[in-house]
């Protein structure tokens, strides 16, 4: 007995790196190996938290941009927008734009509605350089127009116009969509749709009385 | 007489000669495997953190932005008809440019007495008159691409010509 216990005693050193052996064995294969598998979990977590960040950040900068936004200008923009372009086919400005585009130049010797809302113009042309002229003042009105036809013959044209309009489609706020760009989109096209032509209907004096230039517009 | 029990003196004694080696390279495994499962352990509780206090930014923006709902919606409309009037914009054909550019090409001796041009069907045909033939054809070079699709004469003996540009 007293022998065994020597023994014991002697080898007892060996119980240190054996306890040191069992701890990393078993916690190797809770942590690491097992169904925890605790590193596979921090990168997981770590690329969550990376994305979650990046989130953030857009979320952020959009807060900022919303922020600095007046509703009351986006609404006047949405307004000349729809001038441009209405939501509803206004077909009454075909008249009035055409008119204001032939000026004194042309004469308009008779309008004819076409069936899908379009409007041909029967038109007294000299030549083909007064009709070029006016195919250009008819591509820069608002409403846009566009141009279907043009039949030139001696000295009568018919042109087949339309009148542009899209309807408006519904908009909704999406929290984590990013805001579409708009700097200056709507200033670059105000600039260049300053020179078009827009149908004069019922316009308001200083003195208080509507004077209706267009007797054709409505 | 042959001893068959085993030597343990001898074998404690070869053994012994590897506690010191054991001892310390135990220490340094143990002393490594600590200091990363702690390493771990902190960038766990550093990512869980990370990941609440996200999470919490996250929430409050949202709010932010819900709370600026208007204004997106107005944001998005504009987007919205921007792009209306710039696809109607670009998405016309213009007949004024194509007139211009038959027109610049107008030689002497040539009377241009039609034009028609759809914009569907995207052909344009020009009627043209000459009182030479040779007049019609140099006309016809001028513009590439052109040809020459009805040749007629007219009772006061012109050549009239309808080219498709």
């Amino acid at each position: 007995m007293g022998s065994g216990n020597a023994v014991v005693k002697k080898w007892l050193w060996l119980a240190y790196p054996a306890m040191v052996m069992l701890l990393i064995g078993f916690s190797w294969q809770w942590l690491v190996a097992g169904p925890d598998q605790i590193w596979q979990k921090i990168a997981v977590k770590q690329q969550k938290v990376a994305a979650q960040q990046l989130q953030a950040a857009s979320l952020r900068q959009k807060a900022v941009v919303l922020g600095e936004q007046d509703v009351n200008k986006l609404q006047g923009q949405v307004g000349f927008l729809e001038s441009v372009v209405p939501v509803e086919n206004r077909v009454s400005a075909l008249l009035a734009l055409s008119r204001q585009a032939a000026g004194g130049s042309v004469s308009i010797n008779g309008y004819k509605w076409a069936t899908g809302g379009g409007l041909t113009l029967s038109l007294g042309v000299a030549d083909l350089t007064v009709l070029r002229d006016l195919l250009t003042r008819l591509q820069q009105t608002i409403p846009l127009l566009a141009v279907k036809s043009v039949k030139l013959a001696g000295e009568s044209a018919e042109v087949g116009l339309e009148v542009a309009w899209k309807p408006a489609r519904t908009v909704e706020a999406v929290a984590d969509k990013p805001l579409p760009i708009l700097t200056g989109v709507v200033e670059q096209l105000q600039q260049k749709l300053a020179v078009y032509i827009t149908p004069v209907v019922g316009v308001a004096t200083t003195s208080g009385e509507t004077v209706k230039a267009d007797p054709f517009s409505e | 007489m042959i001893n068959l029990l085993p030597d343990t003196k001898n074998i404690i004694t070869n053994w012994m000669r590897y506690k010191g080696v054991v001892g310390v390279i135990s220490s340094f495994v143990l002393g490594g495997y600590i200091l990363v499962a702690a390493g771990s352990a902190g960038w766990w509780l550093f990512l869980t953190r990370q990941d609440e206090s996200v999470k919490k930014e996250i929430a409050s923006l949202t709010q932010q932005i819900s709370d600026l709902k208007a204004t997106e919606t107005a944001v998005r409309a504009v987007d919205e008809r921007v792009g209306v009037v710039n696809s109607f914009l670009t998405g016309r054909a213009d007949p004024a440019k194509i007139m211009a550019g038959f027109l610049a090409q107008v030689i002497d001796g040539v009377k241009i007495s039609g034009w028609s041009w759809k914009s569907d069907k995207n052909v344009t045909v020009a009627t043209i008159e000459a009182a030479d033939l040779q007049v019609i054809e140099t006309f016809r070079q001028k513009i590439k691409g052109s040809k020459i699709i009805n040749l007629t004469r007219s009772k006061e003996g012109l050549w009239v010509a309808e080219m498709q540009l």
